[in-house]
């Protein structure tokens, strides 16, 4: 079963009344997404919080995935998205932020768009 | 904080054990199997130019047998076939190797994406043009504290200055800027300026993530925080997050920064439900060493989490059977012990941070750098834990020691 956050204290937790506090608890849509790079997965959850994406058809946690990938394979349980060693993600935005002459961005979907800081 | 001398005698930077090579894999691919990497991280080199006193891979010197040229774009097109979608480069120092560039540009021209991550010290203007040349679109910078704090955790003077200079060059070589932060017992209260620093270098992201007593940082033990001050870290963090929005700088909690708890949807208000999800070591991340050595996740260690050599297999073949690779796809709550198996969150965690328990004890699922646990220990029993070491480790790459949990009445 998927979390939702409490209203009250934050927490999440997977029951209509929060066992911390007892405040009432909206149980939030279950949501599949599509196997993405990472800062699609970042990106897309936003949205995916109210609109779930039409490709997919068989419901799964939210970070789930039910889509197959290009290679037939599947992608169940792909929720970690950050590692120790790893670079912070770049989008299609930042980059092409910084140079808008980059022919072969990323195409990643993102709801954010960072600002990469034009000087 | 000041830290005192190395507790380590020379020399700082070992020479690596040659690849473990020739290891079983399972006859047979079953449907868990079947998940592809979305992530890689590469270690193209252990020679490094800094001599960093948390680095857990204890790198200075290249390894005796890193993988030629060849071998390496050969990879790179076994990663695109598995479907990997961001390959990031790292060392050592990727730069220090001298087909850095060719091996960016081969990921690039595969479809994938390509970052770096940087100490900095070297990244001069040549080398960020190459950069940008190869087709790198990110480079995270490596910034500890501020210019003596780093300093002091880098093993060098003026490696602080140095990575501002790299942000610098990249910044005019057109390559977005993102940056990453240990956070530990030094640099803890220098946290916040850290983050005003490194916005005003207009970082598009900011990855941090606590010191973890692999390698030199084992060694280290008056850097580690102790587990208790997670509930000073969180809250710390969960203000720095309104900085970061208001800068409009991605927040990028580590995999060992957490777990739930009230600030959890504050600190991954991004992330896929709010919350970080299990270790993803073996499913959604691949770690690659610069021998060749296949790993679920870079930071694991490598005695213990080498799924085998792609010298012996192909990378497929290493992913989809090889028991280190396979591990969490078989991980279960119930597998847990201690605090995490009886947790609220326990399906959902895992207890977190696969890498940062099992440097501490040689096993997995049972993690105390947790805030809800922290929280929950004060709340309930007036406890906290602290770590203690009782075993050194040998003094290689990515190797560990040996600690455990104390548990002592919070001072009142």
């Amino acid at each position: 079963m998927s979390l939702s956050v409490c209203p009250s204290c934050s927490r999440h937790v997977r029951e209509r009344a929060c066992p911390f506090c007892g405040a009432s608890v909206a149980r939030e849509k279950t949501i599949t997404l599509p196997r993405v790079s990472r800062i699609a997965l970042v990106g897309a959850a936003a949205a995916a919080a109210v609109t779930s994406i039409a490709a997919c058809s068989s419901p799964q946690a939210l970070y789930g995935c039910v889509c197959p990938p290009p290679d037939g394979g599947t992608d169940a349980h792909v929720d970690a998205i950050a590692t120790f060693y790893g670079g912070v993600p770049v989008d299609a935005a930042t980059t092409d932020a910084t140079d808008a002459t980059t022919e072969d961005a990323p195409t990643d979907a993102t709801t954010d768009a960072t600002d990469a800081g034009e000087e | 904080m000041t830290l005192g001398d190395r507790p380590r005698s020379l020399p700082i930077a070992p020479t690596a054990l040659p690849a473990k090579r020739r290891l079983p894999l399972a006859d047979d691919v079953r449907p868990q199997d079947a998940v592809r990497p979305i992530y890689a991280v590469w270690e193209i080199t252990l020679a490094c130019d800094l001599a960093c006193r948390h680095c857990g891979s204890r790198a200075g010197r290249a390894r005796p047998d890193e993988l030629s040229t060849e071998e390496c774009l050969d990879l790179v097109r076994q990663m695109q076939e598995l479907g990997v979608f961001e390959v990031t480069l790292i060392g050592g120092e990727a730069y220090l190797r001298d087909d850095w560039v060719d091996i960016a540009r081969e990921v690039r021209k595969r479809g994938m994406q390509c970052t770096m991550t940087t100490g900095g010290r070297g990244l001069t203007k040549e080398r960020a043009l190459a950069a940008k040349e190869a087709g790198i679109q990110s480079v995270s910078v490596s910034v500890d504290g501020l210019r003596e704090t780093h300093d002091m955790q880098r093993g060098v003077k003026g490696s602080f200055d140095a990575a501002m200079v790299a942000f610098d060059n990249l910044r005019e070589a057109k390559i977005p800027v993102a940056a990453n932060t240990q956070i530990n017992k030094v640099n803890l209260r220098e946290i916040p300026a850290v983050f005003d620093l490194l916005a005003s270098k207009k970082i598009h992201g900011w990855q941090f993530q606590l010191t973890t007593a692999m390698g030199r940082a084992g060694d280290e033990k008056e850097l580690l925080l102790e587990p208790w001050q997670v509930l000073d870290v969180i809250p710390m963090l969960a203000e720095v997050k309104k900085k970061a929005d208001a800068a409009k700088v991605r927040f990028f909690p580590g995999n060992n920064i957490g777990y739930y708890g009230p600030y959890e949807a504050i600190l991954r208000a991004s992330f896929p439900g709010k919350h970080r999800g299990t270790c993803g070591a073996g499913r959604s991340t691949l770690g690659i060493e610069a021998d060749g050595s296949i790993k679920g996740c870079p930071s694991l260690p490598t005695a213990d989490y080498t799924g085998g050599n792609i010298r012996d297999a192909s990378l497929k073949d290493i992913w989809e059977r090889s028991a280190a690779l396979r591990f969490t796809r078989d991980q279960k709550a119930s597998d847990l012990s201690g605090f995490c198996k009886t947790c609220y969150y326990a399906e959902e965690c895992k207890a977190g941070c696969n890498w940062t328990t099992h440097v501490l004890f040689g096993r997995i699922g049972d993690n105390p750098y947790c805030y809800h646990r922290a929280s929950t220990l004060k709340e309930e029993r007036d406890v906290r834990e602290t770590i203690r070491k009782t075993a050194d480790a040998p003094g290689l790459p990515f190797d560990y020691g040996r600690f455990e949990i104390v548990e002592e009445p919070w001072p009142h």
